[in-house]
């Protein structure tokens, strides 16, 4: 097996505003692989995005801060990284798709504009113009493997910035028109029709589809060995939502780059991801590879959360739902964070909070990849209506 | 590549049409826009034609017909053919010295406010973009809004005024103390832009790109702070014109009648010389003068924010041209159509299991 691109371990993220401080996600562990597409569902306000963002160091830090834990990216911890260093690591390395399509582009600029910024910096980094992040033992390596097939004109080209390669790095995009055919040769990778109108109109007269290819486009242009899709499709409307996501189903088999997918839409997760964690509260309660996780669900939570999604739009009575809600997450409850809503819960669920512990007793205890849950009682979960 | 139905008129546009388009749609712009042209043109000829054409024939052309201090031997005549302004009770034409005026009050206009909009504008991004408590960027960033306050805690006339009593009287003196009471609005006013802006998702994703601090702020912040600053400055070239003529009417600034008329002082002179009622077109043309520029950039003012927001500008150029976005084009390739998912997830245990 290749080595994880990314490894997290125990995060703990919290916000500290006013007096109070938030529990946003604690004792979170990862591990993606190059070409590995790991999905993360929850309910709003569950640290879903605090997570997508605390990996690339994107939060406001003050208030959010990294209590503990460490987010190991090629080899460097990511947490221990100074903050003037962190834009080296980011775009190339770590490569973000944004929620919401309307903001995320700049009002200002042209797509043209947008795409050639990205492109930029991916180029000066290849280059060798500007410094570029050094993680680890390894040479930081923007390269994808040479086995995609579609568009591997575009995405596989092997450039290894400070490497041995470094006595004569051509450079391809040295003529402006040259510049401007790997601007359009994205627009096409994430199918836009017509690149050339696109290239210049400002992202206002761009539909809610449009303007996420555009956003998908800037991150794909980087080239990043990790790619985090923070709720890629949610503010779009369900046509569009499948488009999309069709999009990134295809572009997830040719860009090989490993996928952090967080979505509150089990659907979107079920037909994109190969593993799944949900949290609640902060907590990845359950993870295992999606199909395993969907058809047993060992966490009551997850139980709940299968249940209440709609499925085929059948009308067998009521939409079921979870009672109660979210906890507050300045004083979450103590032991396991779902016991006041659980059905399984007893005294002991109250205690000390469960380990993310393997479904088969038998299954090595310290494997990232097999089917795990956080509940005590997880043999009785198949049992529950 | 494009389908023949698209018209493809926006990627041609020169931005000097786009320009004209915007003024066109909105009459009132065109007039601020040519008024605001036409000061300049006058006022740069006034103050270029003399002395270029003395360093190059060797004597003085003048554009006007008479010199600051030059008698007419009219005395106290109404606005006639000879003199449009009428000439005053010292036999001086009015139209000249009015004229002759502009370019220095205009110059005092563009500069104060230029000079202002460069260290307030800096300061404010500063202030505004880092603001992380608890570092030395910080710091700073307090100590320029506290020392910000200091100077909005007076009123700036009488600050100004101040400032002039411990440097000075005269033309350049005065327009220091205007100054030094200007800059800090545009602190304020930049800070809270920036600050607007810099929460904005696009700058969390030009960050999540790689950009780093320092391009985020000129590039991607100072941009969409440029166009209400743009605005801001073009209407407050005429505030600062008042400013600078009321301190001149107290009469701080420059002697009239002098070698250098100027508006305020104008104003001042011809108000206590002779009675209103007798000889109104004395007090009326400079003040005149100072309405008319005023009105000017405030008409510009508002029509370049119309310009300047892509959004109103191709609002503008729609409503004038053929122009439209194209149509939305669904995915080609092997999954032109998607199908919708059917209801989310794949219903594992329908029913929900026992």
């Amino acid at each position: 097996m290749t080595d994880p691109v990314l490894v997290v371990k125990d995060l703990a993220v919290t916000y500290t505003v006013g007096a109070g401080t938030f529990f946003a996600v604690s004792d979170v562990s990862l591990e993606i692989e190059p070409g590995k597409v790991i999905g993360i569902v929850g309910e709003t306000g569950c640290g879903k995005s605090t997570l997508a963002k605390a990996i690339p160091r994107l939060l406001p830090e003050p208030p959010a801060t990294i209590g503990s834990g460490t987010i190991v990216f090629r080899g460097t911890d990511l947490v221990r990284v100074p903050k003037r260093q962190l834009p080296m690591v980011r775009g190339t390395g770590i490569g973000m798709i944004f929620q919401e399509p309307l903001n995320s582009l700049n009002p200002a600029f042209r797509v043209f504009d947008q795409l050639a910024e990205a492109i930029r910096i991916r180029h000066y980094r290849e280059m060798g113009w500007v410094r570029s992040f050094q993680g680890g033992a390894q040479p930081f390596d923007y390269s994808k493997p040479p086995n995609t097939t579609t568009v591997a004109s575009v995405l596989s080209k092997p450039i290894v910035p400070g490497g041995a390669a470094e006595e004569a790095v051509h450079d391809r995009l040295a003529t402006r028109s040259q510049f401007r055919e790997e601007v359009l040769s994205y627009l096409r990778l994430v199918r836009i029709n017509d690149p050339e109108t696109i290239l210049n109109l400002f992202p206002h007269e761009l539909s809610g589809g449009m303007r996420q290819r555009v956003m998908i486009a800037m991150a794909l242009s980087e080239k990043p060995s990790l790619l985090i899709a923070d709720e890629p499709t949610s503010a779009l409307d369900v046509t569009i939502q499948a488009q999309v996501l069709t999009l990134m189903k295809e572009l997830i088999d040719e860009v090989h780059a490993a996928i952090l997918f967080i979505s509150h839409d089990l659907g979107v997760i079920a037909e994109t991801a190969d593993e799944i964690g949900v949290m609640y509260a902060g907590r990845i309660v359950e993870y295992g590879p999606v199909a395993e996780v969907f058809r047993d669900p060992r966490h009551p939570y997850t139980k709940a959360l299968l249940k209440a999604a709609p499925a085929h739009y059948k009308s067998d009575g009521p939409l079921s739902s979870i009672p109660g809600a979210v906890p507050n997450l300045s004083r979450p409850p103590s032991g396991c964070r779902f016991h006041p809503r659980c059905t399984l819960a007893r005294d002991v669920c109250k205690g000390v909070s469960p380990p993310l512990a393997p479904v088969d007793p038998a299954a090595p205890a310290d494997s990232m990849h097999i089917h795990r849950s956080a509940c005590y009682f997880q043999a009785e979960v198949p049992g529950l209506p | 590549m494009s389908s023949p139905a698209t018209p493809r008129a926006s990627r041609t546009d020169h931005p000097l049409l786009v320009f004209w388009r915007v003024l066109r749609a909105n009459p009132l712009s065109l007039f601020g826009f040519l008024l605001v042209a036409l000061i300049c043109v006058v006022a740069i000829v006034i103050a270029v034609v003399p002395p270029l054409s003395h360093l190059i024939t060797g004597h003085t052309l003048s554009v006007l017909p008479y010199g600051p201090q030059q008698e007419t031997g009219v005395f106290s005549a109404p606005p006639s053919w000879a003199h449009p302004f009428g000439t005053d009770g010292l036999s001086f034409d009015v139209y000249s010295n009015v004229m002759l005026a502009l370019p220095l009050d205009l110059g005092l206009g563009v500069s104060i406010a230029g000079v202002s909009l460069l260290i307030g504008g800096a300061l404010g991004l500063v202030a505004g973009f880092y603001d992380t408590p608890g570092t030395a960027a910080g710091f700073l960033s307090v100590s320029i809004l506290r020392v910000t306050d200091i100077f909005l805690s007076f009123p700036s006339l009488i600050l100004a005024l101040a400032i002039t009593r411990v440097l000075g009287v005269g033309i350049v003196n005065v327009a220091i103390a205007v100054m030094i009471t200007w800059w800090p609005y545009y602190v304020r006013l930049v800070r809270g832009e920036v600050l607007a802006v810099k929460h904005l998702p696009y700058v969390t994703a030009a960050r999540a790109a790689g950009v780093t601090e320092n391009r985020i702020l000129l590039r991607h912040v100072l941009r969409n702070v440029t166009e209400p600053l743009v605005v801001y400055f073009t209407l407050d070239i005429g505030t600062v014109l008042v400013t600078y003529s009321t301190i001149a009417y107290i009469g701080v600034a420059s002697k009239y009648p002098g070698p250098q008329p100027e508006w305020g002082a104008m104003l001042a002179f011809y108000q206590n010389s002779a009675p209103i009622s007798t000889y109104p077109w004395l007090v009326l043309a400079p003040g005149a003068a100072v309405f008319v520029t005023v009105i000017a950039f405030s008409l510009l003012g508002d029509g370049l924010r119309d310009i300047l927001d892509p959004r109103t500008r191709r609002a503008f150029v729609r409503g004038t041209s053929t122009h439209d976005p194209p149509p939305e084009t669904p995915a080609p390739g092997p999954a032109a159509v998607a199908p919708v998912p059917e209801g989310g997830i794949g219903s594992p245990e329908p029913g929900g299991g026992a």
